[in-house]
């Protein structure tokens, strides 16, 4: 036991190192460049290191146009406050649940898009590859949408505002049986409810 | 003296070959063959028939090193007499239906003398009569009678050596139920040769991918009369049954959150049993059928919770920041075996009823899920991760030892244990890539296919016995 809980503390020291990390780069990117938003978003854009990037072709929810007085009335000081409302899919490794690093960058992202949009409510649905049981993938979709949910809130997103659902490997995003499809399917998405 | 070294022989064998198979009997050892049958002799052929579990278990032992296949009793079926309105065609199906429920006990080969005639290298009858230690000659004697669509059936089972009844029941019902009342003969029929209680009434749960979504299905135990039994229109995954084949419980997405749903089959009713926040998924009933596991995340993560069905009381089993999941019930219900993540891994572990005494399996391999206890308490079937995909394996509780029942034939999941303990439902992948439920025995041979559509997964086997409603007419 004492073995086990040991090695999960250093893990949870690294992730939250990692977390502040990040959090600092983010608050230099905000405060060296309060420029246009576009800025913010073309590192994420441009990243080289995943392809999972360009195969994240649906937007959560594409018939959603902000009013626009919504956007007005919300935050000005948040440089994404004119942003559309668009929360990007992340995605994980093969049995696991923790976030990549460029999960946290996408969730740093849509963080600012929540913060922005106070009044959203959103539901982040975690999903699993085909492989493995019915099962375990569910309790697995689970921690995933709570690790996306708890890395928003830790990033000042009211926890009101996002819940959480799992499905498991009921809903796959691409059924071809490939790691390449398979790597799709290991997401969690955000919806606004 | 002569005596002894020849029982330590027996036993000797009898060792050896058990270790890397399985089964154990303990009264084999004892019980020496060959037995003289004669007969006139019929408090000797009863005392074989009650002992016959240990005899053909002791033979089964030495042809099992050769074939690793079991030895059964041979028993010929003969020609259905028919009364009333019945016809040849309805007496045809009576021993079509007897000689598939007789043979998938895996205890008996049925033949039919006809059919040893016209073929008479057919690998059943071969099997059937070249045992080492001789055939005994059983029968099943059927008469079948139809009056105004109720059927009448009765069954002897004979000496056929001297003619004698050694017992005789009568069945009743609908003629739409013929299925079910041969089930019933055939099961009182291994009933009477082994003790046991035979697997013919049983039925599958399981799975299935609709138009729409996944919707819950349910068959015979040989994938006969297959129907769906929920129309909810959402995703309904993970059928239980109860000990009494009258509910199922399942997850179901139709109030749009992982609830848990209950199915009272006779009214088709269904009603909630757990409608909250979170993830409620994996439901098995206890043994006795006032208990029930299933996991939930209602404390923030997956953990295995304990509900009475009587006050709807819960309690929390498992305490751990890791996924716990999958609960399958000892058939004593004093301990569960469950799948956890806690060392990095999906791995098996044991906890007593309480949610005490927490033990890990040796099992060494490294993502393994899906665990199911064997009704006879002896062995855990369980899922692994393998180059190809998932197989199945089966961990022997008594001597550690894990076998690989499947292997290069797509991916096998979901074991569920027939009521006998012989055989193992999963779904597999092994034709055209869609999945579709199995069925195998326990060492992995004798594989048959029972669904065609596809989509089909999480097969739930239920214990050998059908709500009494179910023998009456529809009208």
């Amino acid at each position: 036991m004492k073995l086990p809980s040991n090695r999960h503390f250093a893990v949870q020291c690294a992730k939250n190192f990692m977390r502040v990390f990040i959090l600092i780069l983010s608050l230099i990117t905000i405060t060296g460049c309060p420029g246009s938003k576009k800025t913010l978003q073309t590192p994420v854009s441009q990243d080289p290191v995943e392809p999972q990037e360009t195969r994240d072709p649906e937007p959560a929810v594409p018939e959603y146009t902000p009013p626009a007085e919504e956007t007005r009335s919300a935050n000005t000081t948040e440089t994404a406050s004119a942003a559309p409302f668009n929360l990007q899919t992340i995605y994980f490794e093969f049995d696991r649940h923790d976030l990549t690093s460029e999960a946290l960058q996408l969730l740093a992202d849509n963080a600012r898009v929540l913060k922005a949009h106070p009044d959203a409510r959103i539901v982040v649905a975690g999903h699993c590859d085909e492989r493995g049981t019915v099962e375990y993938n569910l309790a697995l979709g689970d921690k995933r949408a709570n690790a996306a949910k708890d890395y928003l809130v830790s990033l000042g997103v009211s926890s009101s505002q996002v819940s959480v659902i799992s499905y498991g490997k009921e809903r796959p995003f691409d059924s071809s049986q490939s790691e390449s499809g398979w790597a799709k399917n290991r997401r969690a998405e955000f919806e606004r409810r | 003296m002569q005596l002894k070294s020849s029982f330590y022989t027996t036993k000797k064998i009898f060792q050896r070959i058990k270790a890397p198979n399985g089964f154990s009997y303990p009264l084999a050892a004892f019980i020496r063959w060959p037995f003289t049958f004669e007969d006139s002799c019929l408090p000797c052929l009863l005392f074989i028939i009650f002992f016959s579990t240990n005899i053909f278990a002791q033979t089964e032992v030495r042809l099992r090193a050769e074939t690793k296949s079991f030895a059964r009793l041979p028993i010929e079926l003969k020609p259905c007499q028919l009364k009333d309105q019945a016809t040849q065609e309805l007496g045809q199906r009576v021993l079509d239906i007897l000689d598939n429920d007789l043979w998938s006990s895996s205890q008996v080969a049925a033949y039919q003398a006809e059919e040893s005639k016209a073929n008479p290298n057919a690998l059943r009858l071969e099997l059937a009569l070249n045992r080492p230690t001789g055939p005994i000659r059983l029968a099943v004697q059927s008469k079948v009678s139809l009056l105004q669509k109720k059927i009448t059936l009765e069954g002897q089972l004979l000496d056929s050596g001297n003619g004698r009844t050694l017992q005789q029941k009568i069945y009743r019902g609908c003629q739409d139920n013929l299925r079910l009342l041969v089930h019933a003969l055939a099961d009182d029929v291994v009933n009477a040769l082994t003790g046991e209680k035979g697997l013919s009434k049983s039925r599958i749960a399981f799975t299935g991918a609709t138009a729409e979504s996944k919707e819950i299905f349910m068959m015979d135990y040989d994938g006969a009369s297959p129907r769906q039994v929920t129309s909810l229109k959402s995703l309904n995954l993970t059928p239980a049954w109860s000990d009494d084949g009258r509910e199922l419980i399942f997850t179901s997405y139709q109030r749009g959150n992982p609830d848990l749903f209950v199915l009272d089959i006779i009214p088709n009713r269904i009603s909630y049993l757990i409608k909250d926040n979170g993830l409620h998924s994996a439901p098995a009933w206890a043994p006795d059928g006032k208990k029930i596991t299933f996991v939930s995340t209602k404390d923030g993560n997956a953990e295995i919770y304990l509900m009475n069905t009587f006050n709807k009381s819960l309690e929390r089993l498992t305490q751990h920041p890791a996924i716990d999941a999958s609960p399958s019930w000892s058939p004593t219900g004093r301990e569960i075996v469950f799948t956890s993540d806690r060392l990095g891994n999906p791995q098996l572990f044991v906890m007593d009823a309480e949610g005490t005494n927490l033990r890990r399996l040796n099992v060494d391999l490294s993502y393994n899920d899906s665990p199911a206890w064997s009704p006879r308490g002896d062995k855990i079937a369980f899922v692994s991760r393998s180059p190809g995909g998932f197989d199945i394996f089966v961990y022997d509780l008594t001597t550690q030892a894990v076998t690989q029942l499947t292997s290069n034939a797509g991916s096998n999941e979901d074991p569920s244990w027939s009521p006998d303990g012989y055989r193992l439902a999963f779904s597999s992948t092994r034709h055209g890539g869609r999945s579709d439920i199995y069925t195998m025995m326990w060492d992995g041979t004798d594989i048959r296919r029972l669904t065609y559509k596809g989509g089909c997964t999480s097969p739930a086997w239920s214990l050998n016995n059908r709500p009494a409603e179910e023998y009456l007419c529809k009208e």
